[in-house]
């Protein structure tokens, strides 16, 4: 089962589905750049399923925060 | 001796062979129940009881200001995701420096209550609850501390909205208008399952049943005005939807743009009943309305 597992992961790095490392954070100084970022984002990983958390916007610097996991 | 103040004891939950702080946390709770039975008899003169405890459980909440993670934590809780958890005081240096204090505690939890909210021209939110699912020890060490970066960004109320369909087919692509506030609340019944088997006093827990909801809170206006501004739902749209007595498709998502309705990256989707409707009318105030709507099926967190 666990070489079956192994195998299977091999497989994925190989044909380059596996889940890269989650979670990705996205930041950009406006909602436009920072939805066009999801959207490329989403694009380049059609085989994963993206979860997205509420976007928050820094105090400081006004920059736009998205965390996205990428199971 | 000065009093501990609220921002030294935090809650920790491990992540890899790390513990982090429960990042921009307003406030945490303890609660440890001894659970009893009166067991006075006959035998006692007296009218008194006499509570024996016969089982021990306990539970952590957690309230705080970051919902970036609103979709980690609503798979978590969905996915019966065990955590290992301590409260602990913390070095006033950082707030984050665990210190292993005499009561620091540490255990096996389940995550099965939560709460986000998003209301207007508000920090968003999140309330956690963790039930304990067997025995608190010791933290004899101060636990190896991954420090949670201060970001210092929240999240308007303003900017998460609900999307409302009309039926259970159609993605929903109408905003639930002039909306003030909105929660979600996703609840995983557990059940006592200490057995013979179980050795110690504490209770362990069993997740039975995952049931959600969604409360908002709308002002009443015309439905022209709905219709020509903001292509939304209103009261007499959503009163169909009560009428009608079946699921319709909703989805929590970031929205953007011309009155916040545009839609970004979706938080949460799903099927919904109305089981609520309320319309608010006092003397010389907005008029409002309140609506609960049930999860009916599972929920979808994919973006």
């Amino acid at each position: 089962m666990a070489k079956e597992k192994e195998q299977e992961q091999e497989q994925q790095v190989a044909t380059g589905t596996a889940a890269p490392e989650s979670p990705v954070i996205l930041t950009a100084k406006t909602r436009e750049e920072l939805d066009q970022q999801f959207q490329e984002l989403k694009a380049k990983h059609e085989v994963h399923t993206l979860t997205a958390g509420a976007v928050a916007r820094s105090k400081d610097d006004g920059t736009y925060i998205l965390r996205v996991d990428i199971i | 001796m000065a009093t501990l103040k609220g921002q030294n004891i935090r809650v920790l939950l491990q992540d890899g062979n790390k513990f982090k702080v429960v990042g921009k946390s307003t406030n945490c709770t303890v609660t440890l129940t001894g659970n009893t039975e009166d067991a006075s008899t006959k035998d006692d003169v007296a009218l008194a009881s006499k509570p024996e405890i016969t089982s021990k459980s306990w539970s952590v909440q957690v309230e705080s200001l970051d919902v970036t993670d609103t979709a980690a934590v609503l798979n978590a809780i969905k996915n019966l995701t065990p955590f290992t958890l301590i409260w602990d005081e913390v070095a006033a240096a950082d707030n984050q420096t665990a210190q292993a204090a005499t009561y620091s505690r540490k255990g096996q939890a389940y995550l099965n209550d939560v709460t986000f909210s998003w209301n207007d021209r508000e920090n968003s939110t999140k309330q956690l609850q963790f039930t304990g699912n067997g025995a608190l020890e010791k933290v004899s060490t101060a636990p190896s501390m991954q420090i949670v970066t201060v970001d210092g960004a929240y999240t308007k109320g303003q900017f998460v909205r609900l999307f409302v369909g009309n039926d259970n087919s159609a993605a929903p692509s109408k905003v639930l208008a002039a909306c003030k506030s909105l929660s979600l609340h996703v609840s995983m019944t557990l059940e006592d399952a200490t057995t013979k088997d179980t050795a110690g006093d504490w209770q362990v827990q069993e997740p039975t049943a995952l049931s959600w909801d969604i409360s908002s809170n709308a002002l009443v206006k015309s439905g022209d005005v709905i219709t020509s501004t903001v292509q939304g739902q209103d009261f007499a749209s959503i009163e169909e939807v009560y009428e009608a007595s079946a699921p319709v498709k909703i989805k929590i998502a970031n929205v953007s743009g011309a009155n916040n309705r545009t839609a970004g990256a979706t938080i949460l989707s799903g099927s919904v009943v109305v089981t609520q409707l309320t319309l608010n009318a006092p003397n010389r105030q907005n008029a409002t309305f309140d609506t609960q709507f049930t999860g009916y099926g599972t929920y979808t967190v994919a973006a």
